[in-house]
């Protein structure tokens, strides 16, 4: 996330309605909030939901914050809880969606350079090894693997003490690893 | 350390260094020498780590900016509030108002009804009346009778 002007700034001009600073925030974290909200929810329709929501929460809360916690973190937050809530609440329809989408996927495949196989290959199987886990472990794994955070700053982002996190990453670790022994994630792909 | 308590950490605070230094170096020389460990942590890196190296961040659609873009300007716009906007004082004498203003006329109504009603009756006897020709024309004169032949003959 490079952003040209300070990110305090920023907040400062969009907090008082500036609308082209609200934009350069949303092009330093959508990347961010819309993996985060695919991962979790494991569908496009649902992620675009989950990042509109978050946008606008941001948005609303501006006003308020106070830049006592890092504004990353903030995003942080919210985005998971959001993309948590959505996952739980929608769980049949998820289903349904996925479905269409692998079916898409598929006949889009001989269509595409090597490169975005190779990173819809790689999605693939982060997305299938998500699949195994629980929400919780589900966030803390794309926090430390994917957003490379250390257990202080997951711990903050989530509002956990430091030993949940540590305990989510080995459940989720744990169910990875014996998914893998069974072959699981192999036959899925 | 044991192999036990040396895995509780490769899986955790030694695969992400989390660790002391010294813990850190106790749990390197533990693998080494010690052949289920190192394999341990071989297949947890292989199944549990190197799967999300080549992951990156997914950019959304752009049509995505444009709808949060009209919605924080929908959330933003000045709202039609006049409703909102009369000072709350005004809303008691206002109702009172109202509600005299639909008893008046319920009221007026309702009477209007009655006399229409009054003057239908009237109407309707006064024709039925003038149907019969002895009668003067008017209902309180049939209460002295008729003037018909069976009257006459039974008084």
């Amino acid at each position: 996330m490079t952003i040209g002007i300070s990110i305090d700034t920023l907040i400062i001009q969009a907090a008082q309605g500036d609308l082209k600073a609200f934009e350069e925030i949303y092009n330093a974290f959508s990347g961010f909030v819309y993996s985060v909200a695919l991962r979790v929810t494991n569908n496009k329709p649902d992620a675009e939901e989950v990042t509109q929501d978050v946008f606008m929460q941001i948005s609303r809360g501006l006003k308020n914050f106070k830049f006592k916690s890092s504004f990353k973190t903030w995003v942080y937050r919210i985005t998971f809880n959001t993309a948590i809530n959505k996952y739980r609440h929608g769980q049949r329809e998820r289903n349904r969606v996925k479905a269409y989408e692998n079916e898409a996927a598929a006949e889009n495949y001989y269509n595409k350079d090597a490169r975005l196989i190779d990173e819809e290959h790689a999605e693939k199987t982060v997305s299938s090894l998500l699949d195994k886990l629980n929400p919780n472990e589900k966030s803390a794994i794309i926090l430390r693997e994917i957003q490379g955070l250390s257990y202080k700053e997951i711990a903050d982002a989530l509002k956990l003490n430091i030993n949940t996190v540590r305990s989510r990453l080995k459940r989720a670790r744990e169910s990875i690893l014996e998914s893998a022994r069974k072959g699981v994630i192999g036959h899925e792909l | 350390m044991n192999c036990k308590r040396v895995r509780e950490l490769i899986i955790t605070d030694y695969i992400d260094k989390e660790l002391d230094e010294k813990t850190m170096k106790e749990v390197e020389a533990h693998i080494k020498i010690c052949e289920g460990c190192g394999a341990f942590e071989k297949s947890l890196i292989q199944a549990a780590v190197e799967p999300f190296k080549g992951v990156r961040d997914i950019n959304p659609p752009e049509y995505l900016w444009r709808r949060i873009k009209e919605g924080i300007e929908r959330e933003n716009a000045p709202k039609a509030r006049w409703m909102f906007s009369i000072p709350r004082p005004v809303f008691g004498p206002a109702a009172i108002a109202v509600a005299c203003a639909i008893l008046i006329i319920t009221l007026s109504v309702t009477l209007n009804s009655k006399n229409q009603l009054n003057n239908y009756i009237q109407d309707q006897g006064d024709f039925l009346s003038s149907l019969d020709p002895g009668s003067s024309g008017s209902l309180k004169n049939s209460q002295n009778g008729l003037g018909t032949t069976i009257e006459e003959f039974f008084s």
